[in-house]
């Protein structure tokens, strides 16, 4: 792929950048998010 | 008990799963700033912590991403700031594993572009992220920076004009950057 200056360059950055932003948010959450959230609210609960 | 307390004032029905449901964004917005790397997951994990503690703050019904990525950002600004953009070093590893030369030829597009990303400044990273990839409109981005709207144009557009010279340059991107080997194989093919 040859890039030159110009439109077709700013759609391939716009696209590249959807790309790495897509990357992450396909990603299932991580268990440690998950553990640590559930941790909080149970001590919250408990607090109650 | 049949509905949720949705329309008390000054209280999130359900903290846990609108953080949760945020997450993903969060660590979106984390690798603008720190790279994909596990210190943005820190960075999250941190901003849980205090996002938590101090819940009564948020709005209900407001967006709840953009208000954990204000907490990420002062962290981040306040701890991580002095720590270099990384790029994963597991990212060669990735690129050798894939087979069909148009899935590499795209691949190495994606690669390079993370590369160029990687030069840029935090901020203007930041912007690109937010405006260009999540959506946000300058207005949103401006006010969670803390910044005017013109400046967050300009950083916008600053960053975009870096990230053409960059890629239409890409030994400039690759240099002060060390990669692994199969990655540097890889590389090697589309020289010239």
């Amino acid at each position: 792929m040859t890039l030159h200056m110009g439109p077709e360059m700013q759609d391939h950055i716009g696209r590249q950048l959807q790309a790495v932003y897509n990357e992450i948010l396909e990603e299932s959450v991580p268990e440690r998010f998950i553990a640590l959230l559930a941790d909080l609210e149970r001590r919250t609960t408990e607090k109650l | 008990m049949t509905s949720p307390p949705s329309t008390s004032v000054g209280l999130v029905a359900d903290p846990k799963a609108e953080m949760l449901a945020a997450i993903p964004k969060l660590r979106a917005f984390a690798l603008s700033l720190c790279g994909r790397t596990a210190k943005a997951d820190d960075l999250v994990q941190e901003t849980l912590l205090r996002a938590w503690a101090k819940i009564d703050s948020f709005e209900p019904g407001s967006n709840m991403a953009a208000w954990l990525y204000t907490i990420l950002r002062n962290e981040f600004y306040s701890e991580f700031r002095k720590r270099k953009w990384e790029v994963a070093d597991t990212e060669g590893l990735y690129a050798a594993r894939l087979t069909s030369p148009a899935v590499q030829e795209s691949h190495m597009a994606f690669l390079e572009f993370r590369r160029a990303m990687a030069k840029l400044a935090p901020d203007h990273r930041e912007a690109l992220i937010l405006v260009g990839a999540s959506g946000m409109s300058y207005d949103e981005a401006a006010q969670i920076c803390g910044c005017a709207v013109g400046t967050m144009k300009s950083r916008v557009n600053r960053a975009r004009n870096r990230l053409q010279e960059l890629l239409l340059s890409p030994a400039r991107a690759r240099a002060g950057q060390e990669y692994p080997d199969s990655g540097a194989v890889l590389d090697a093919e589309r020289l010239p």
